[in-house]
């Protein structure tokens, strides 16, 4: 017995025969194949690796755009709070 | 130099010109209307009818070959006065604009390739932090002003918060506990004497076996099996 998604919000118990001894696999775009146990295994393997991959460097590059993003917003207040004080020593000397 | 008076530079002319020699009156009578002209034109601010103006003083003493000829003179010079006067403050204001500009000038747009400083090793820009702003600014030629400078960096801020919003997207999570998760349980079935459990969503979860048996997907049985 195994819990499936149904629909969005919606589960169903179904019955699963193992004795067939292959599995469908939805690749999308409209597809599906079948699959033996061991295939499946080494295809949905291949495509955990990858996606782990894929996550860590997508992390990375999430972690470093966020480091850039400080440093933008850091140079944008220096420059302001420079611009302010330069304006107001100029007034000062113009008094 | 120039009489400000209009009638002292009438009776100032109209003297020498019975005693004078014929040369001297020409003279005269020209520079006389040339003062009058620039005259009216400095106290009137007019520029024809200054010469009207003089012609009409000269016909006082009526038409003669000498007024013609003083007064053609005189529209010659005026002419050229006008024009000269109507150059000369364009000219004047063309100078104080560029000083104007040479004084405020900045660099009037900026390339994004100023504010960083190359890129990681997956060709993401590095935003250049800047320590010394003078410096900073002083080394584009002319100096770049602070908005500038600040609009550049919202430009690029923008960008980054824009490819951020790309990565988070693309960081499938589920996608990855999903396929984690056929992974153990096609292993299950391959092994039929463990039962393993599945995460199929982050609020479902089932045990696998060949038994099927269906147990709990509390949150706090998947905690607990999963140790996650």
């Amino acid at each position: 017995m195994a819990r499936y998604s149904l629909a969005d919000n919606i589960y169903a118990r179904a019955e699963l025969d193992f004795s067939v001894g292959t599995v469908n696999l939805w690749l999308g775009a409209n597809c599906m194949l079948e699959y033996t146990y061991e295939e499946a295994i080494e295809f949905l393997s291949k495509n955990e690796e990858t996606a782990k991959k894929e996550f860590n460097d997508v992390k990375d590059d999430l972690g470093f755009v966020r480091d850039q993003i400080v440093t933008s917003e850091v140079n944008m207040s220096r420059i302001y709070n420079w611009d302010v004080r330069r304006k107001r020593a100029n007034n000062t000397i113009a008094d | 130099m120039i009489p400000t008076s209009y009638l002292s530079l009438e009776r100032a002319i109209e003297a020498p010109l019975h005693q004078t020699s014929l040369f001297y009156s020409y003279v005269r009578r020209t520079l006389a209307s040339i003062l009058i002209a620039q005259s009216l034109a400095n106290s009137w601010n007019l520029e024809f009818w200054n010469v009207i103006g003089v012609l009409e003083i000269d016909k006082r003493n009526g038409p003669t070959s000498r007024t013609l000829f003083c007064n053609l003179v005189v529209v010659v010079v005026v002419l050229l006065h006008t024009s000269l006067t109507s150059r000369l403050p364009n000219d004047m204001t063309a100078k104080e604009e560029t000083n104007a500009e040479e004084q405020e000038a900045t660099v009037p747009n900026m390339s994004l390739l100023d504010i960083i400083e190359g890129e990681n090793e997956r060709h993401i820009p590095i935003a250049k932090f800047v320590d010394d702003l003078e410096a900073f600014v002083n080394s584009f030629t002319p100096p770049a002003s602070p908005e500038l400078l600040i609009g550049a960096y919202s430009d690029l801020h923008a960008k980054y918060k824009s490819y951020e919003m790309t990565l988070t997207q693309k960081r499938k999570l589920s996608m990855i506990s999903r396929v984690d998760c056929l992974v153990a349980l096609l292993d299950s079935h391959r092994a039929p004497d463990t039962n393993t459990f599945c995460v199929f969503r982050t609020t479902l979860a089932a045990k696998s076996a060949r038994a099927g048996a269906v147990t709990d997907v509390s949150k706090e049985s998947i905690e607990k099996e999963t140790g996650r």
